[in-house]
């Protein structure tokens, strides 16, 4: 897509102002921690998205963009904080700048107005994992198979895929619930229908013949079929609007038995005793505080589980993937299986009576309605107490805790109100007076009320077979979609963990050449579990080291973007990612990015310098494309060593009179400088290895090796007969010999210490000289020639051949004749 | 490593949920339902609600 030329930044992050040449090469930007090398990642994503990720995501409720993008002192100014980029962008061989202020962050101003150049741009915004942290770059490694599935399928824009599967499970749950509710109600439409019918059992042949035996009392033609449509009272003439309503005596006597057979099953002898074991069964548990403590949780666990449908907890809103948190709850529960078994085992004892309780109150319901029909209405105040007292002794028991109330509604479970069977046998006595109908008003109602009746049972049927084919639709739905989707992610993820074992494998070949992974996507999970050395597949963070680990995270990234954006990978910009990683493995991985990656441009930020020189040394940037930040502070932003005039710097504060921190500042321009000077000139320093080097064991290895190198020159041409050359070492090797003096370095050999701790202690006056001795010294380490840069030798390895600079003008050999 | 270009893999969810609709074409859901689950998916409306009416149809008072 794009590869970055310049980026120009004002006051922006930590940076007040500060231009990088990336020459859309590879580049790297070294320095300690808190010197701003994530600034400048954070201004790259910001300049290409208008986005940070850094100041977004978990753990940045406080921040914004707005408000902290800005330099602290520009916070009120986000029209201050600019970046500007220079973008190349080789599919249309052109270039644009886009420049982007925080006030105006989603409006860049853009140099060119191509369709194509915005359309890209559009594409470039749209894909911020353009940028790694290591952060980032872990959490593809040792985060949950959830978690792992949201990231990589967010990187992959692959999220849709899984808000669809998401979807299509909560309709299909919700399809299969609605079915169950609709089955009782259908089973109770169905029982009332046959009480009206006065038959067992809803066949045809048996409904017809009791239906049109009571047609032909009254006169009407016989049904000769059942239709959905057919109506037990078709040709009954209607009951006329203003009609009492009447009582069907035949009809409410049978209600009234089937009530008193319901009541009679709540409260008769064996009930009475299954009861009684069951109030035994409770005491026992009554005593126990950790029982009913669990059955508390127990209670909030259930209720838990039949809430969960949203990607989030019911209770604190935590984000889960629902099958996640069910199985999480699941887990909960079965902690508790010593109480749950108890429990379980008193409440199936207590279901035949809930169910006959809720009969009974159905059944009374029913009857009170018919006493309501009768002028005046018969009070019906009992049974509606009644029916209330049922209610809450269903609640009561379903709680079950605690163990006591349950007990206590137990013991009473069996009795009926005297004042509730005095209404029925009120309700019953009016019923009974009503004239017994004749033969054909008894034919009438009969048929109205199992016309009734019907209508009930049909619609509920109608109903009932809707909730069952949406189930099944629902369901075919989503068992077709995980096939589907299941079979595309299986194809992703298999071309992914090959191009990634095959990676990881690259920079580890001394001893993983054979190592292999798999991604295993399953409903919302992405498993994750590499090869070990030959003994088996784990997670990633079973065996391998944590450097193992950082160099997997990496290589999956780059797989996961090549699968991604394939021939469009061309930037991406990776933040102090391999920090983890062994020496060893780092000039594998430099290797890795440059002959694995030869048309990506990589920005790569690092706290150690010792990274540096391997990407130096591999090639994987040039010795020029990179910064070295060597400090911050609020007021300058970074500073680094190669683009300011640090000579320049030193006077300045010479002038304040600020000797200390000219000296500290001298002090470590020498370290940085001869750290540089010994790996150019291959110096031999005693080894650290914390890589702590200080500038008594620096500088004076980097001048002897000079002095070496200067005397090799100057013996290979007296060898050669090349005068010119003896003389122009010479003459190199006498100059450098002085300035070495002058600076008086070769007494730190003595004692390393000393010297440069006292500058500080100095008048500036007499401070001047000894950073005139040093910056004269340091010189002829460097080519004459404008922007040529550190002499050095030749080869990096294996036996010298020659002491040069870049553009040729300082060439000695070093091979004898 | 592979010398496979894989294709860029932005478009795998609109294919996906094409090959989803071919499957239901190919086990017998009605064409009517498949065209209402195109609608919606064309027009990039993944939500409960729409994604339910286009499967199930709106919900009928029986």
């Amino acid at each position: 897509m794009i590869r970055v030329e310049k980026i120009t930044i004002r006051e922006f992050r930590g940076i007040r102002d500060l231009a990088i040449d990336f020459r859309t090469k590879n580049f790297a930007i070294c320095g300690p921690n808190g010197t701003g090398k994530s600034g400048v990642v954070d201004a790259l994503e910001f300049g290409l998205t208008g986005g940070i990720s850094r100041l977004s995501g978990k753990g940045t409720k406080e921040i914004s963009i707005a408000e902290h993008a800005p330099h602290v002192d520009s916070m009120k100014r986000p029209d201050k904080a600019k970046v500007t980029l220079s973008l190349y962008i080789p599919s249309l061989k052109k270039s644009v700048q886009i420049e982007r202020t925080v006030s105006q962050r989603q409006t860049p101003a853009i140099s060119d107005k191509d369709p194509k150049v915005l359309a890209i741009l559009r594409q470039v915004a749209d894909h911020p994992e353009f940028s790694l942290s290591r952060r980032e770059l872990i959490q593809y490694i040792l985060s949950t198979p959830g978690d792992r599935a949201k990231e990589v399928q967010a990187l992959l824009r692959l999220d849709a895929i899984e808000s669809m599967r998401a979807v299509l499970l909560k309709i299909s749950n919700a399809s299969k619930r609605a079915v169950e509710p609709l089955k009782k109600e259908q089973q109770i439409a169905k029982d009332n229908l046959l009480r009206a019918l006065d038959i067992t059992q809803l066949q045809k042949e048996k409904t017809l013949a009791v239906v049109n035996a009571k047609r032909e009392v009254l006169g009407l033609p016989p049904l000769a079929e059942i239709t959905p449509t057919t109506s037990f009272k078709d040709g009954l003439a209607a009951v006329k609007p203003g009609d009492a309503p009447t009582v069907p005596k035949i009809q409410a006597l049978s209600d009234i038995e089937r009530l008193k057979e319901v009541l009679d099953e709540v409260n008769n002898e064996e009930s009475k005793a299954k009861c009684e074991q069951i109030v035994q069964d409770l005491e026992a548990l009554k005593d126990n505080p950790h029982i009913a403590e669990n059955a508390l949780k127990e209670n909030l666990l259930r209720s838990a589980l039949a809430m969960v449908e949203d990607k989030a907890c019911p209770v604190c809103d935590t984000q889960w993937e629902p099958e996640h948190l069910k199985e999480h709850i699941n887990g909960k529960l079965a902690e508790l299986k010593d109480t749950s078994a108890k429990r379980n085992a008193i409440e199936v004892l207590l279901k035949p009576h809930i169910d006959c309780l809720i009969e009974s109150r159905d059944a009374l319901a029913a009857v009170a309605r018919y006493g309501a029909k009768f002028k005046p209405p018969i009070d019906a105040t009992a049974a509606n107490d009644f029916m209330n007292e049922i209610n809450r002794r269903i609640k009561v028991i379903g709680a079950f805790v605690p163990v006591a109330d349950t007990i206590v509604v137990v013991k009473e479970i069996t009795v009926v109100p005297v004042n509730v069977q005095t209404l029925i046998e009120k309700i019953e006595a009016a019923i009974s007076a009503i004239p017994d109908p004749t033969k054909q008003d008894a034919a009438r109602e009969y048929l109205t009320v199992a016309q009734e009746r019907l209508d009930t049972f049909r619609g509920v049927s109608r109903r009932l077979k809707k909730a069952e084919e949406q189930a099944t639709l629902a369901k075919t739905a989503f068992d077709c979609y995980i096939k589907v989707s299941t079979g595309v992610l299986d194809g992703i993820y298999k071309s992914v963990a090959k191009e990634f074992g095959e990676l990881y494998s690259y920079i580890n070949s001394d001893d993983e050449k054979e190592f292999t992974a798999k991604l295993t996507p399953s409903y919302g999970r992405l498993g994750f579990d590499v090869d070990f050395y030959g003994r088996g597949f784990f997670p990633p963070g079973a065996y391998h080291s944590e450097g193992h680990q950082d160099g997997m995270g990496l290589c999956l990234y780059l797989a996961l973007m090549k699968h991604l954006m394939s021939d469009g990978f061309m930037f991406a910009v990776l933040d102090d990612v391999l920090m983890s990683v062994d020496t060893g493995h780092r000039r594998e991985v430099c290797k890795l990015l440059k002959e694995k990656f030869p048309d990506t441009q990589f920005i790569l930020t690092t706290h150690d310098p010792i990274w540096l020189k391997h990407m130096n040394t591999v090639g994987l940037i040039a010795p020029t494309d990179h910064l070295h930040f060597r400090q911050w502070d609020v007021d300058h932003g970074p500073t680094d060593w190669d683009s300011r005039d640090v000579w320049q710097e030193i006077e300045d504060m010479l002038r304040r009179n600020d000797v200390p921190n000219a000296a500290g500042t001298l002090r470590r321009y020498l370290e940085f400088f001869s750290k540089e000077a010994c790996h150019s000139l291959r110096a031999p320093v005693v080894f650290r290895g914390d890589a702590q080097y200080q500038l008594g064991e620096l500088m004076p290895a980097a001048i002897g090796q000079f002095r070496k190198h200067l005397r090799a020159g100057k013996a290979a041409a007296q060898s050669w007969g090349n005068d010119a050359d003896e003389a122009k070492v010479s003459a190199y090797e006498e100059s450098f010999a002085k300035l070495a003096t002058a600076s008086n370095v070769d007494q730190w050999q003595i004692n390393a210490a000393i010297h440069y701790n006292e500058w500080a202690n100095l008048k500036a006056g007499d401070f001047r000289p000894v950073v005139q001795a040093f910056r004269d010294l340091l010189a002829t380490f460097v080519c004459a020639k404008d922007g040529c840069g550190a002499i050095y030798v030749t080869p990096d390895a294996a036996n010298l051949e020659a002491i040069r600079c870049g553009c040729g003008s300082i060439n000695f050999n070093l091979k004898k004749k | 490593m592979s010398q496979d270009k894989p294709a860029p893999a932005t478009d795998i969810p609109s294919q996906t949920f094409e090959k989803f609709l071919l499957q239901l074409q190919k086990d017998g859901i009605s064409e009517d339902v498949i065209r209402n689950l195109r609608t919606v998916i064309g027009n990039g409306d993944l939500s409960e609600a729409s994604i339910r009416a286009a499967l199930l149809g709106e919900y009928e008072d029986l």
